[in-house]
């Protein structure tokens, strides 16, 4: 009982935190007489780092579920989703470097703000984040190319192959959610928020109308809802990793990756001024080809065919 | 509305409402008579409409924190020192090695819990993702270690009805208590113009180095730039040193791992 509702729970407080928009004004109806802030924990600085620290804590959920359930099948399940989901917290957490340093805050709502304001959306400067933080984000979220934890013709479900009713909501609700959770960061760090050019208004907080409130609403809603649609159009495309190849993955691709981003990233920061965002995107769109070069060099240079597998070029 | 009676209303609230959830919650085999079903629901009807009346009751909230304004921190103070110290103790005792690891991993939410009363937000997250991964990892090995032995004696216990309307009732005190106190704490600070709160680590940290230090700190920056600041200003010397011992051991640890497989590689051979 322990294991599904502390999945459910941590699913549920990271949940908390996904905001439906800008900002409410006041309006003339009881109970909302001064206006409604709808932004993440407003001015606490660590905002995204506490959705990593009880994201974290998910994997209690996964261990215990495979362990509870006195079963050998759910005993592996357990184990292996557990050592995807520790594994895939890494690169999740140097992706996001960039847009910290880009931004120079870890609060979601400045986050936002600075693409607003600057007219960029973070994507077009962190090509290569966007890119480890979506693969770590499906692996952590145990969506389909990722979902070793539930691969129902290997382990008949996995860890929660022996929970039933409620229990098992619990775990496929948590599932559910994370998923809307990693749409909505995506959305904040890499999307814009609920910034798009020449639609939501740049305002102070004190002069928020209603029409711009409700356009800053529509506009992250409609975004969120277009990661989620990508999520399920994954979810029927792609086949599943073997357990190898995931963690392959995880600690030879995305980590190399994720490092390289973040010196890229850092360097540009250092010796560029603050507003050169077009020379930053050039430099990280740069480093992309750069690094597809040498994929596609050392994959045709590889005398040992072991170098390749499945079609991931392994360094 | 008097002050007393807004408390008096909220506690009395909450045991009603707990009740009726207790009544209508599925009990084992007999579960539940029809009678208490319906009384059970009354009593939470009843519950709604006393805390709907008191969060219309306006201005209260503002008188209520004056009188009660530390009983929310007092009270999650001692609750998350105690639960620290608790789960420390069962940790050292139990025999199952599982429930040590789960102990262990209480005792460091409850301190960061306690960080995040001190207002060391930062400290608190770094707690969980340092702390929890690596308990996390231990109970890997714990796991592979220690098998489960047939069916314990709780999973036969399907529902607990009394814990779960506690806890229920619990949950909703805090958040009612926490909204009270946090929407009146604003109003208080907006009007008087001065936080309320104690001094937290981040504001002692960052009065330190404004203190020590030649450069002018901004006060209204964030905690997470103050403390780096002073990290990297002030203790960047340990900081550096301890980055080459973490450094040393991880190579230490591959040399180990490696010079292993070899030699059963060798041995196998």
């Amino acid at each position: 009982m322990l294991a599904p509702v502390s999945i459910l729970a941590t699913a549920t407080f990271v949940f908390a935190t996904v905001p439906f928009g800008n900002m409410l004004p006041a309006l003339p109806i009881p109970g909302f007489e001064k206006p409604i802030v709808l932004t993440v924990a407003p001015g606490v600085d660590i905002g995204l780092l506490y959705v990593f620290a009880v994201g974290s804590l998910g994997v209690y959920g996964v261990i215990l579920g495979g362990w509870a359930s006195n079963s050998k099948y759910s005993l592996l399940g357990g184990l292996r989703s557990s050592a995807q989901l520790v594994s895939y917290e890494i690169p999740l957490g140097l992706s996001v470097i960039g847009v910290f340093l880009l931004s120079g805050s870890m609060n979601l709502e400045k986050i936002t703000n600075m693409q607003a304001e600057s007219g960029w959306w973070w994507i077009a400067l962190q090509p290569l984040g966007f890119t480890v933080f979506l693969i770590s984000g499906f692996a952590e979220s145990t969506r389909l190319p990722f979902d070793l934890p539930e691969c129902e013709q290997e382990l008949v479900g996995g860890y929660h192959t022996e929970y039933t009713a409620m229990k098992f909501g619990m775990f496929a609700l948590a599932e559910y959610q994370h998923m809307i959770t990693i749409s909505f960061l995506s959305v904040i760090l890499y999307f814009g928020g609920w910034h798009l050019w020449g639609v939501t208004p740049l305002v102070e907080p004190g002069d928020v109308t209603l029409l711009g409130a409700l356009l800053c609403i529509g506009v992250l809603t409609f975004n969120i809802l277009m990661m989620i649609f990508f999520f399920m159009w994954v979810r029927w495309s792609w086949p599943r990793f073997r357990y190898d190849q995931l963690m392959d993955l995880a600690w030879k691709m995305m980590i190399p990756l994720g490092v390289v981003n973040l010196v890229v990233s850092a360097s540009a920061q250092q010796f560029l001024p603050g507003d050169a965002f077009l020379m930053k995107a050039v430099i990280s769109w740069a480093t992309i080809a750069a690094l597809f070069g040498y994929a596609v060099y050392s994959t045709a240079h590889d005398p040992a065919p072991t170098g390749v597998r499945g079609g991931v070029a392994v360094r | 509305m008097e002050l007393s009676s807004v408390f008096v209303r909220a506690v009395a609230s909450l045991i009603w409402g707990s009740l009726g959830l207790y009544l209508m919650l599925p009990r084992g085999q007999a579960s539940g008579k029809l009678g208490s079903r319906i009384v059970g629901g009354l009593l939470l009807i009843v519950s709604m409409i006393l805390l709907a009346t008191m969060s219309a009751s306006g201005d209260a909230g503002v008188r209520f924190i004056y009188a009660y304004g530390d009983l929310g921190w007092n009270a999650s103070y001692w609750f998350l020192a105690g639960l620290s110290l608790v789960s420390a103790v069962l940790m050292v005792t139990s025999r199952n090695p599982v429930y040590s690891a789960l102990w262990f991993a209480m005792v460091l939410m409850s301190n960061s819990g306690l960080y995040l009363l001190m207002d060391a937000s930062f400290l608190a997250a770094a707690t969980v993702i340092v702390y929890a991964g690596a308990v996390v990892v231990t109970f890997l090995f714990v796991v592979m270690l220690a098998q489960p032995n047939g069916a314990a004696a709780y999973d036969r216990l399907t529902r607990e009805p009394f814990l779960a309307a506690c806890v229920g009732g619990l949950v909703i005190g805090v958040v009612l208590l926490t909204t009270l106190t946090f929407s009146a704490g604003t109003e208080i600070e907006a009007a008087a113009g001065t936080g309320s709160r104690r001094p937290s680590v981040a504001d002692v940290a960052r009065v330190a180095s404004a203190t020590t230090l030649p450069t002018k700190i901004d006060p209204a920056r964030g905690h997470v730039e103050g403390l780096g600041r002073s990290l990297f200003l002030e203790h960047y010397m340990s900081v550096e040193v301890v980055g080459v011992l973490l450094l040393a051991a991880v190579v230490g640890a591959l040399l180990i791992a490696t010079h292993r497989v070899e030699r059963t590689a060798k041995n196998a051979t």
